[in-house]
């Protein structure tokens, strides 16, 4: 009988259904953020879960003060006490907290996304708990130590009552600034009349911003966006106040 | 392998499997390097795909057959065939891949509410960059962590997608409001609603938020402990129905999209629980898990795994456990993958439709190609045993393998070889019945309505051994599981693995019914594009509108319509089917009874102007294809379905692989190496892509030329190295 024909031996016979698994946690990066080494990568690690989990409670909280305040606003109408001013100090003060907790949040959104892009922690020595697995009270987002505060003069032109709050990012490096239209929490409103102009010398920024007349009240928010990187450098609320 | 020769490789069977592993190995590049025979019972190609031509040149299918705009290995085996063939396009209609699939965006799930009323949910799901078939980048992978991401993603954009709609929902409700009221009183609603529209849309708008984040901590999860990531989902979810729950109890249109949030969120949370982002076994770790029951341990609500998308998810894989539609089971593991792929790694479209008969689309090109490229075709042979070389006569360290392959002859042909196709207005086709004229004894074997394809009918002229060395050096089995115990009787007595194979992957038979009408689909209450149902009620839960075959066809009065329906078929209680007298026509008769009772009962629901006030279906709608309007021949009621087309699949290759929970592991895969020149092929294998469809086929098919050829290369299947 001639020699059979046979299959030739194959160098693997499964699927890779894991390429993290497949590669080793090496090739991915994992091995660095564990090593355990005392080095950047752990004090990255604490840095993420201190972040993850201020993150994780003030996004608790964002969401029940929202809910609470429509829940509140549902009683008030099941007991038909709608009076129009009844109703406008609830949306001032929901627009007030809103504002607050979406600045906080995104501070830290913003950070952990940094963090998450592998630019190490935000502040060089600052303490974190890398055990922390639990949330912890939201604190203030850190700020800058070794570079300065980036000035900024704002000018606003409005018929009505008018706020604006700018949170910087922990470090922002102030080059090339560019500040989004604005828009509206509650809709698809915009507010577009926003520029960012840049400083000259010693001269600080300038944010003008002009809201036309007819403008609805309300909550608007933007990105203030570093053009050379094209990433976050902070953010802008803006309020506009009952007519 | 020896290099002196050319490798003979027997391929059995004719499906979509078996003719991808010859297309593979006849490759100009291979340089004819194995010289292929396909071995095909009766007349035609197509296994579970093939269709054939009827009365009016009428496409009959097995069953309703759509591509997926994630079917990247079946999509690039068809453009290449079809760039291959170079059809010229004055002569024939269908000449480029392009003429043949068209983009079917248009998708429905049925839902039924409260009060027993049956609604279908339209979407369009979006096209997306590509095509299926083009070149995947360099490098491209697929991880869980990337389809957990996009899953949260989806999420967003959910919520994203209920804010927007607000605006039209307020819009509806105020407008009694302003109605019924003095000019006050109405000012004072609207302020009201305007406030609880701002304090929902501004829970909206921090769900939205708390889900971006969800979205950065699936990315980097190995750097966020696992129960803040939990908490953080339970979270959302827990908040998401407080905010909603009012809110959908009147609107089901809302309803449908929570389900969809909430069984996303379910499988993220289950996915992370699971460990399935680093899980070296990808989504097989919870294969034991029917994919209902996984999704209630991870925290779907009782309304979403009632929903008509999970309803759905069952019918379409025909996940019913011996056709009991009240055994619903179906893998985790698969259906997770199944879903993940279709929803976030579509192409160009969500499905596709075959611009004719599967056979003609499919079947007719590869055939062609194949004979150019010398592949031979025997038809009229069915495979009647794989025998082993005794086990006393293997050689120290040998392994085991084919000695021959026994084959029953159907027919003998008259001159030279079989040819198969019939044209249709310059496109070649697969005829509904064998040509008799090439056969000796034709008109004999027509006479006596041989049935050529029926497992039950196994008359034949002749027997036929092929012999290992002599006739060929490998073989691939592609034959439906169904017919494995049958054919490879050996095999399954002396290796437990094939045992347990035929014992734990389960098959199904299936029905179809095919009905083309005298009124168009608007005039029969549903309006718009052509879509595809799923979810409906049984025995006929899938539906598809295919009005755009009819042109292709040629009856004399042209229909204005043409429904495809499908579903499970159950098997007959604690009997064997193979050994029922005359069961294929016992069970064409159910699917008969079947279709009469849902026109009669059913149909109203979907197409509520095919019934009549009295709620009798209008059985004048149905066309003959034979002629007119005065035709008579099935004038008179429900007797007029006879002049439709209707199919019980229940030869065992035929029936359709389940993916049922924990049986993965029992496939055996194209890349087995216990038998030195076997290898299989076919969507029931172990091809990484376990469920029943073309793309597993195709990759089953391109898996066994790797087997034998080591081309192609596994890196360039697409999704066979997927979790």
């Amino acid at each position: 009988m001639p020699t059979r024909i046979k299959k030739p031996r194959l160098n693997r016979t499964r699927p890779i259904r894991s390429w993290p698994a497949f590669l080793g946690a090496s090739a991915t990066g994992t091995d660095n953020a564990r090593s355990g080494d005392g080095s950047g990568s752990s004090r990255a690690d604490g840095a993420m879960n201190d972040v993850v989990a201020r993150s994780v409670d003030l996004g608790y909280r964002v969401i029940d003060e929202y809910i609470q305040q429509g829940q509140k606003a549902a009683r008030r109408w099941a007991q038909q006490s709608f009076a129009p001013e009844a109703l406008g100090d609830d949306t001032q003060e929901l627009a007030r907290r809103m504002t607050r907790f979406a600045t906080d949040f995104g501070s830290l959104w913003f950070e952990a996304w940094q963090l998450a892009l592998g630019q190490g922690p935000p502040a060089p020595g600052r303490e974190t708990d890398s055990s922390a697995s639990l949330p912890q009270p939201p604190s203030p987002p850190p700020t800058g130590e070794e570079r300065p505060p980036i000035r900024l003069r704002i000018l606003v032109s409005s018929p009505y009552p008018t706020e604006v709050m700018v949170d910087w990012l922990p470090h922002p490096v102030a080059r090339h600034l560019r500040v989004q239209s604005l828009r509206a929490i509650d809709s698809n409103r915009q507010l577009s009349d926003v520029k960012l102009e840049a400083a000259k010398g010693d001269e600080p920024y300038r944010l003008r911003v002009r809201v036309p007349r007819g403008q609805p009240a309300g909550v608007y928010n933007g990105m203030i966006i570093d053009e050379d990187t094209n990433r976050p450098a902070g953010t802008m609320s803006l309020r506009i106040l009952r007519k | 392998m020896s290099k002196s020769r050319p490798i003979r490789v027997a391929v059995i069977g004719g499906g979509c499997a078996a003719l991808t592993a010859a297309f593979e190995l006849t490759r100009p590049e291979l340089r004819r390097r194995y010289q292929v025979t396909v071995y095909q019972l009766g007349w035609r190609l197509g296994g579970k795909g093939a269709s054939g031509r009827g009365p009016a040149d009428r496409i009959e299918e097995h069953g309703l057959h759509l591509w997926m705009g994630f079917y990247e290995n079946a999509f690039r085996l068809m453009r290449e065939t079809y760039t291959e063939l170079s059809r010229d396009p004055k002569r024939c209609p269908i000449s480029d891949w392009r003429d043949a699939f068209a983009p079917a965006p248009l998708v429905g799930v049925t839902e039924r509410s409260a009060a027993g009323e049956w609604s279908i949910w339209k979407g369009i799901l979006p096209p997306t960059e590509g095509l299926p078939g083009d070149p995947l980048p360099a490098g491209h992978r697929w991880t869980v962590t990337d389809y957990m991401a996009r899953s949260v993603a989806l999420v967003g954009t959910l919520f994203r997608t209920i804010q927007f709609s607000r605006d039209g929902v307020f819009a509806a409700s105020g407008a009694p409001a302003a109605d019924r009221g003095s000019p006050s009183s109405s000012l004072v609603l609207d302020a009201i609603a305007r406030l609880l529209r701002y304090g929902e849309l501004a829970t909206m708008a921090g769900l939205i938020q708390a889900v971006s984040f969800l979205e950065v901590m699936i990315g980097s999860l190995s750097q966020y402990p696992e129960n803040l990531v939990l908490r953080l989902l339970d979270g959302i979810a827990s908040n998401a129905r407080t905010v909603l729950t009012t809110r959908l109890e009147s609107e089901p249109q809302l309803q449908r999209v929570w389900n969809i949030i909430d069984l996303t969120l379910a499988t993220v949370r289950g996915g992370i629980r699971c460990g399935l982002l680093t899980e070296p076994r990808g989504f097989d770790a919870i294969d034991a898990y029917d994919s209902r029951e996984w999704l209630r341990l991870h925290g779907a609500s009782e309304e979403a795994l009632g929903s008509g998308w999970i309803r759905a998810l069952y019918d379409f894989g025909f996940s019913y456990e011996n056709g009991d539609v009240t055994r619903p089971r179906i893998s985790a593991g698969q259906a997770l993958r199944s879903m993940l792929r279709a929803f976030f790694t579509y192409r160009g479209s969500f499905f596709w439709r075959m611009q004719a008969g599967m056979g003609d689309i499919v079947f007719s090109p590869l055939y062609e190609v194949l004979k150019r490229r010398g592949v031979r075709f025997e038809f009229f042979h069915r495979l009647e045993n794989v025998r082993l070389a005794p086990s006393d006569r293997l050689r120290p360290g040998e392994s085991p393998y084919v000695e021959a392959l026994h084959f029953g002859v159907q027919a003998e042909i008259k001159r030279g070889e079989y040819r198969p196709l019939v044209d249709v207005r310059g496109l070649p086709c697969w005829p509904a019945v064998p040509d008799y004229r090439q056969l000796v004894d034709g008109a004999r074997f027509s006479r006596e309505r041989w049935d050529f394809e029926s497992h039950w009918d196994s008359r034949k002229v002749a027997s036929r051994t092929v012999r290992v060395g002599r006739d060929f050096d490998q073989v691939i089995l592609g034959v439906g599981l169904g017919a494995v115990p049958y054919v490879c009787k050996e095999i399954v007595a002396r290796d437990p693995r094939w045992r347990a194979m035929i014992d734990h992957v389960q098959t199904v038979a299936t029905q179809a019914l095919q009905l083309w009408m005298h009124a168009d689909m608007g005039e029969l209450g549903v309006p718009g594009d052509p879509m595809t149902v799923s979810g409906f009620v049984e025995p006929f839960d899938t539906w598809a509108d295919m009005g755009h075959l009819i042109a292709q066809e040629s009856s004399r009065r042209t229909p204005r319509a043409l429904a495809y329906f499908c579903s499970v078929l159950p098997d007959p209680d604690g009997v064997d089917p193979v050994r029922v007298r005359d069961y294929p026509a016992k069970a064409s008769e159910q699917v008969r009874r079947n279709a009469i009772r849902f026109l009669s009962r059913d149909i109203g629901l979907l197409w509520p102007r095919a019934v009549r006030a009295t709620g009798e279906f209008r059985w004048d709608l149905l066309a003959d294809p034979t002629d007119s309007v005065k035709s008579r021949q099935y004038a008179g009621g429900e007797a007029r379905l006879g002049s439709q087309y209707w199919r019980a699949n229940v030869n065992p290759t035929d029936r359709y692989a389940l993916s049922l929970p924990g049986s993965s592991a029992y496939r055996i895969s194209p890349l087995d190496e216990t038998y030195d020149n076997l290898t299989v092929c076919g969507d029931w294998t172990d091809c990484g892509f376990n469920a029943g469809c073309v793309e597993a086929a195709v990759m089953s098919g391109r898996l066994a030329a790797h087997a034998i050829s080591q081309s192609p290369a596994l890196e360039d299947i697409v999704g066979f190295d997927h979790p």
